[in-house]
């Protein structure tokens, strides 16, 4: 669903054409501005890798432990979940639904894969972070007092 | 097996997009199992509730898209357009609707004007929420009495004992008139002598001077109309000018004139308080309350705690130095931002005052509004088998009841928007008359940004009130139903409609039953024997004591000019003898009384010029010298003093001495007129009470005398003897009328708003009238065919009406009754609600009826059969 700002359409006629004109260059005018091609925050960053990690058996409870485990900090499945979401959302992951289980009184699961487009964003991401760490000057991580 | 918390879970569900919803619930319920094992339950349920709490979430819930279908402006520009051409289609009803509903919107807007006028009182001083008036109850024979009015020397007190509640303390004056001359002009102005601080209280917006030059020993402070008024364009300050021919002054400031609407309005003139001070320093005491006593608290001291403070103030000064103990004197503080609206006291507790008015009138706002609303609803779901076949096709293309409900809203809401452009158009041309018959200098609020968003809410909250029930009823018809014709409401669909016909004619009925009694009250107050005669009396005020010393030529030639019957000189005005003395001793007299007496002094052809009574005994006469100390009391006090035969009694009256009773007169009513007779006493201007002063001259013209002649040949007599005053004059029956104003006030209030409610109850009615007469056309072309009289149609379609009406007039009843009763307690000398007063208000309101709805039943009657069944 797209949120379309209100305001635009107040008054005109014909109101559904321009509305979206205005929509998508405001978008585009977004874009350029943020000037990010791949949006990955820190918390999907590591959802990400996690399935990745899991492989085929990443579903909501078990990335949950397992990032509780690894990273030794406490996931809440509120975060978890809207993670997910937003990142099924951008296109990097995709799901299907599982078996159903007992423990889960007849629910069924759903797992998560990496998408091609969510290979490039990691990929994409770990580069930038490579480059950067590259680009530190000795100096700046080992500081040596002379004299 | 362990189910989680179901509260949260059904939370969960109801909030959950739908397509995660059995995946999260699944990871949330194998968690839970999982913690169950591991932690127990208690824990487990808090972790469930905890991580749903935390599932609450934008990205989680569920879009509102479903719940709000219309954010399309087309949509909702149609609805607008197909409201529009309703309006058009249906002009009568539109009228009606429109017309009733601008009307009860006028009203309540000139109602909201009148309430903010009234509440924003004395709102205009910075400081208001810190000024306070002292107050001082005091106990005359067991009875509580609330004086507004303080002994000079407690500003002393105030200021040297209690300064940790006070920034500020000021005795004044209470307001009057002060004659102010400059090089032989001299102007009229209000004001009051005051200490200095009140500049500073009242933070005095200064043009010229500043606030602190009332200090002086002769300062005064002018508003800006009041130096302009003496001086012209010459520059008023360090100007010396005379305050009433008495003292000097010098003018060292100049203030912005205060707001209108405040109880310092029409203080045009400050003055110091040095000018008078010393000299009543000498001659009062704590037992003189003739001063106003204003405070300003400090900034964090509270009301409540002050006033507490301060209550034994006067108590405590008045044990060592006066005789005042036995009236008990408790001060307390009474906060500016009440001054207006609750400045009436009963037995030392607030009882109200004008806040009643305020209530009583947003009452009637609300009602007459209600009223016009009730007539919206009526109408638009009468008329709902019309548009049953629109709804019926809208449903089955696909709309939702929401969208059906937000059309009809809409429609209300145009309604109700041109209902409100009329409204202000009505507000505008009816202002000027509203003011006169309010007191009031009210406009609208063109600029005020508040008025426009507070009557663009007004205008959307009535539109949707008026148009929630047409809404949800409209909306409510089921498509199938109505296409296939077979549509008809049954009789429950006629009984929310009844149920609000009886609440209207509840509301009128109950109007006109108010105003009836009200009138009543008037009337019978005006119609009450007063025990004197008020025709042909002229009072002039003294304005200079000079006249009392040539009081006997004076009055010689005021006979001479042979217009006039007698002339008497009195302490108070005839019509308001509000001076009162206590004091008096007599034989027999119960110790613990603490009596009161109006007392009043008198000339010896009082009596002779108004007139009174005597009942027992004589009149004052000029040829017995011991009359000097003489009363004449009228029949209250006989009754009061307790004894079976007064004459020739004596009383003692404090350091006065002993004053004989040689006559009582019959009652007369010389304070309220709806209140029992005071005790009085007359005596005469003597030696013996030489500090009594008088105040009005009192002239009974000759019956066959012009007054405009005579008052011209009276007016140079005083001339000469106060040559620095221009003669007023006051006609005590004019004085007297005006006791009513404040009740003919109200009448005209209530008259006002009944013959509205009336008007707009009789619209909606109207309405509904030629509705089901139109429905019921081919009947009544039947019912004529086979012979039907017209009489007999009449009744036919008027029964239904007439019914309601009557169960109105019946449900009226206990409420108008307990209103009025109440009403009515306020007045010692009223009239006893009677069954008259309710068959005069039930017949009128019947036959108003009946008239309204006649008009289309009649019309309906005579129509030819044969126009109404060719219809198809």
């Amino acid at each position: 669903m797209r949120k379309i700002p209100v305001a635009k359409y107040t008054s005109n006629k014909g109101f559904s054409d321009s509305g979206i004109i205005i929509n998508t260059a405001f978008r585009k005018l977004l874009c350029s501005v943020r000037m990010k091609k791949y949006q990955l925050g820190e918390f999907e960053e590591v959802v990400m890798l996690t399935v990745g990690i899991l492989y085929n058996d990443a579903y909501g409870v078990s990335i949950k432990k397992e990032i509780e485990q690894r990273l030794a900090r406490k996931v809440s499945v509120g975060a978890l979940q809207s993670a997910l979401k937003r990142l099924e959302d951008k296109g990097y992951l995709k799901s299907h639904e599982g078996e159903a289980t007992q423990e889960r009184a007849g629910r069924p699961r759903r797992y998560f894969v990496i998408t091609a487009l969510g290979k490039r964003a990691l990929e994409h991401t770990k580069t930038t972070r490579e480059n950067l760490w590259k680009a530190i000057p000795e100096i700046a991580l080992n500081p040596r007092f002379t004299g | 097996m362990h189910k989680p918390p179901v509260i949260f879970m059904r939370f969960f569900r109801w909030f959950c997009r739908p397509e995660l919803r059995t995946y999260i619930e699944g990871d949330l319920i194998e968690l839970y199992n999982e913690r169950l094992y591991e932690k127990g339950k208690r824990s487990a349920d808090f972790c469930f509730a905890f991580d749903v709490f935390l599932l609450f979430r934008p990205s989680i819930i569920k879009s509102f898209r479903g719940l709000q279908p219309v954010n399309n402006p087309a949509m909702i520009k149609s609805y607008f357009t197909i409201g529009w051409r309703n309006l058009l289609r249906n002009k009568g009803y539109s009228i009606i609707n429109i017309g009733g509903l601008a009307i009860g919107m006028a009203i309540a807007i000139l109602i909201g004007l009148w309430v903010y006028d009234e509440v924003s009182y004395d709102k205009n001083f910075d400081n208001y929420t810190r000024i306070a008036q002292v107050l001082q109850n005091q106990t005359f024979d067991g009875q509580v009495e609330t004086w507004g009015s303080q002994a000079m020397q407690l500003g002393a007190e105030l200021r040297s004992n209690y300064s940790n509640y006070f920034d500020h303390v000021v005795i004044a004056t209470f307001p009057s008139g002060h004659k102010l001359t400059f090089n032989n002009k001299t102007v009229n102005m209000t004001g009051s002598f005051a200490e200095p601080a009140i500049a500073e209280m009242l933070t005095l917006d200064m043009v010229q001077g500043t606030r602190k030059s009332l200090n002086g020993i002769n300062g005064a402070l002018l508003s800006r109309s009041a130096a302009l008024a003496l001086f012209g364009n010459e520059d008023p300050i360090n100007k010396m000018i005379r305050i009433d021919h008495d003292f000097d002054a010098t003018v060292t400031g100049i203030y912005e004139d205060l707001a209108e609407n405040s109880s310092f309005a029409e203080y045009d003139v400050l003055l110091s308080w040095q000018i008078i001070g010393p000299d009543l320093e000498k001659r009062t005491g704590w037992g003189n309350s003739w001063f106003r006593c204003l405070v300003q608290l400090r900034e964090n001291v509270s009301l409540s705690v002050a006033s507490e403070g301060i209550k034994d103030a006067k108590l405590k000064r008045v044990l060592v130095e006066d005789d005042d103990v036995r009236f008990k004197p408790a001060l307390f503080l009474h906060p500016m931002n009440r001054w207006r609206l609750y400045s009436e006291f009963e037995n030392g507790v607030y009882a109200g005052g004008q806040i009643q008015y305020v209530r009583m009138m947003l009452l009637i706002g609300v009602f007459v509004l209600f009223l016009a609303c009730i007539n919206f609803m009526n109408l638009s779901t009468a008329r709902s088998e019309q548009r049953a076949k629109e709804v019926g096709i809208r449903k089955s293309i696909g709309s939702l009841r929401m969208q059906l409900i937000s059309q009809f809203f809409s429609e209300s809401l145009l309604v109700a928007l041109l209902a409100f452009i009329f409204s202000l158009m009505i507000v505008q041309s009816a202002l000027p008359w509203f003011n006169e018959v309010s007191g009031k200098n009210l406009s609208i609020l063109w600029q005020s940004l508040w008025f426009w968003l507070a009557c663009a809410g007004f205008a959307i909250v009535t539109g949707l009130i008026s148009g929630t029930y047409p809404a949800l009823f409209l909306s409510s018809f089921q498509p199938v139903k109505v296409l296939k014709g077979t549509f008809k409401a049954g009789r429950n669909a006629f009984l929310p409609r009844k149920i609000l016909v009886v609440v209207q004619f509840t509301v009128s009925v109950t109007l006109i039953v108010s105003t009836v009694i009200i009138l009543n009250q008037i009337k019978f107050a005006q119609s009450r024997p007063i025990g004197y005669s008020i025709n042909g009396i002229v009072s002039v005020p003294i304005r200079d004591a000079v006249v009392m010393k040539h009081y006997d030529v004076l009055r010689d030639e005021i006979l001479k000019t042979g217009m006039v019957e007698e002339v008497a000189a009195t302490e108070s005005a005839i019509t308001s003898t509000y001076t009162t003395n206590s004091g008096f001793d007599w034989y027999g007299k119960d110790p613990n009384r603490t009596e009161e007496f109006v007392t009043t002094g008198v000339t010896h052809e009082f009596g002779k010029t108004i007139g009174w009574k005597m009942k027992a005994g004589r009149d004052f006469s000029r040829d017995i010298g011991t009359d000097s100390s003489a009363f004449i009391i009228n029949e209250a006090a006989a009754k009061y003093l307790g004894m079976k035969d007064p004459l020739g009694e004596t009383m003692k009256w404090g350091t006065n001495g002993e004053w004989k009773i040689i006559g009582v007169v019959e009652n007369m009513i010389t304070q309220s007129p709806y209140n029992s007779v005071e005790p009085m006493i007359f005596f005469l201007e003597s030696n013996r009470i030489a500090w009594v002063q008088f105040n009005q001259v009192n002239i009974k013209l000759s019956p066959d005398a012009n007054a405009a002649e005579a008052l011209d040949k009276i007016a140079p007599i005083f001339k000469k003897y106060d040559p620095d005053n221009a003669v007023e004059y006051m006609f005590a029956d004019q004085e007297f009328g005006k006791k009513f104003d404040e009740e003919r006030r109200i009448g005209n209030l209530a008259m006002v708003s009944t013959v509205l409610a009336i008007f707009i109850s009789c619209l909606g009615l109207f309405g509904l009238a030629s509705f089901v007469a139109s429905q019921r056309t081919k009947e009544i072309g039947i019912r004529k065919i086979l012979g039907a009289s017209i009489p007999q149609l009449w009744q036919l379609l008027s029964k239904d009406f007439v019914i309601l009406v009557i169960i109105s007039c019946i449900v009226s009843v206990p409420f108008s009754f307990y209103f009025m009763s109440d009403w009515l307690t306020q007045y010692d000398y009223r009239i006893d609600i009677s069954w008259q007063i309710y068959a005069v208000a039930w017949l009128g309101s019947i036959v108003v009826t009946l008239l309204t709805i006649s008009f289309q039943s009649i019309r309906t009657a005579l129509r030819n059969p044969v126009g109404a069944l060719r219809s198809e």
